[in-house]
């Protein structure tokens, strides 16, 4: 008796089992996609200092008073580059005693180090230190900035600033940089009658570049 | 002796008249019928198409009309694709080719950089099948190829337009913290069916956003899922 009813179980496992694979059965199959996707490199930065220069040298006689220097900071390496490049993100320029009229002129060199076209879009002058304000003062023929004013609190100007391309003098916006190709600049410091003696004078430039399809939105929402 | 000869007689005698009465009982003639059942199966074996190669096409969006135009902007050569397909297979039934797997490796991608990629799909079994599911995946590589984080699908219709995000915070849903990096979509709706010798055109999008990080590898896997069509 207690056999029979172990039949009954095991004949009603097997009907379910096969219930449940009349249910369930089919065929399935597959193919793959696999993408690979390598992001590019944006980075611009300073890639070295080319030439550091004042205007004591036009007088007579020569003196040196006044000294300016630059240093660059902030160095990021482009990876993709063969073989690597560095640039730097900083930039500082410092001018130890000052004067009015001291003219300091610097060329620097602006590399787009990375794999993505670069079209710079903004120059921003922010005062810093003792200084008020910074006025664009004059403009290239595409009315783009190359000369700032950087006034004091009392709203007279102590400093004239000139950030250009040093072969056509033009503006740095709405200019392209290639990967792989560097722009030299120029920039140049001129101290104003009305600068104070004893005193600092900070500033920091902003140098702003997007990937050149995306040039015409800026700025960006 | 006489008398033992003859109680083995006896018993013999006996046996043998069983042996007799027993076959009397189970006599008889037999014959039979024979069913010989022979089943050759199908097969259901989808494949990336052998004859035609994948291909793929960059694209940028036009800022006045938002409409696509080939190429990159300013008709720069910056952004790479190409699409192959390998893992070669045939039916073992139908004696038809294919390939198993489709790759699309894309360089030097940026944000906005569009890229479009069509296949052909090819039925090369012998059964009827209905395409029924993507199945998207992926993960964020570092420049070393170790997994900076894993890549989660997001469409919430179901209709395969969705976007690729960074599982930032690794919880494997997509939530508040997530990147969204690869927009994608894949075409036709599903479920389709694609009977046996016959082909389907398909195509895969993909456009990089803003939080693609650079100088890093975005690695996608998809799995075209096809069951028999009376299944789907």
């Amino acid at each position: 008796m207690r056999m029979k009813k172990i039949g009954l179980l095991g004949l009603a496992l097997v009907l379910a089992l096969g219930l449940t694979g009349a249910g369930f059965a089919h065929w399935q199959d597959e193919v793959y996609i696999e993408g690979t996707v390598e992001m590019g490199d944006f980075l611009v930065g300073w890639l070295e200092v080319l030439e550091e220069d004042d205007n004591e040298d036009e007088n007579d006689p020569i003196k040196e008073v006044g000294d300016v220097t630059q240093v660059l900071s902030l160095p990021e390496t482009g990876v993709h580059h063969l073989p690597p490049e560095t640039v730097y993100k900083m930039l500082t320029i410092t001018i130890t005693n000052g004067y009015p009229q001291y003219e300091s002129h610097c060329k620097v060199s602006l590399k787009n180090a990375g794999t993505i076209p670069a079209h710079i879009v903004d120059v921003i002058v922010t005062p810093g230190a003792g200084l008020f304000a910074a006025n664009e003062a004059s403009w290239d023929l595409n009315l783009n900035p190359v000369d700032w004013e950087l006034v004091d609190a009392d709203g007279d100007v102590v400093l004239d600033l000139v950030i250009c391309k040093q072969e056509t003098l033009l503006s740095l916006i709405c200019n392209q940089l290639e990967p792989c190709t560097a722009e030299p600049v120029d920039i140049d410091i001129e101290i104003k009658q009305d600068a104070e003696e004893c005193h600092t004078y900070e500033f920091s430039v902003e140098i702003i570049a997007v990937q050149w399809n995306k040039a015409d939105e800026y700025p960006f929402p | 002796m006489k008398g033992r000869l003859g109680k083995f007689g006896i018993a013999f005698l006996a046996l043998a008249l069983a042996l007799g009465l027993t076959g009397a009982g189970f006599a008889h003639w037999s014959d039979d019928v024979q069913i010989e059942g022979t089943v050759e199966m199908g097969s259901l074996t989808l494949a990336f198409d052998y004859v035609e190669p994948p291909s793929c096409q960059e694209y940028y969006r036009d800022p006045a009309t938002g409409a696509l135009v080939e190429g990159e902007w300013l008709g720069k050569e910056v952004g790479d694709c190409d699409a192959w397909f390998d893992d070669y297979m045939e039916d073992v039934h139908s004696g038809k080719r294919g390939y198993k797997t489709l790759y699309i490796a894309i360089t030097n991608a940026y944000p906005q950089y569009i890229v479009h990629t069509t296949f052909k799909l090819h039925n090369i079994g012998t059964i009827a099948l209905d395409i029924t599911e993507y199945i998207i995946t992926g993960e964020k590589r570092d420049s070393t190829g170790a997994v900076v984080y894993d890549l989660l699908w997001y469409d919430p219709d179901g209709d395969y337009i969705g976007s690729l995000y960074e599982d930032v915070n690794g919880n494997g849903v997509v939530d508040a913290g997530d990147l969204e990096v690869i927009n994608l979509e894949i075409t036709n709706a599903l479920p389709y069916q694609i009977d046996p010798c016959k082909t389907n055109k398909e195509e895969i999008d993909m456009e990089f956003k803003q939080d693609a990080e650079e100088c890093h590898t975005y690695t996608i896997h998809v799995s075209v899922v096809a069951i028999q069509w009376n299944k789907a």
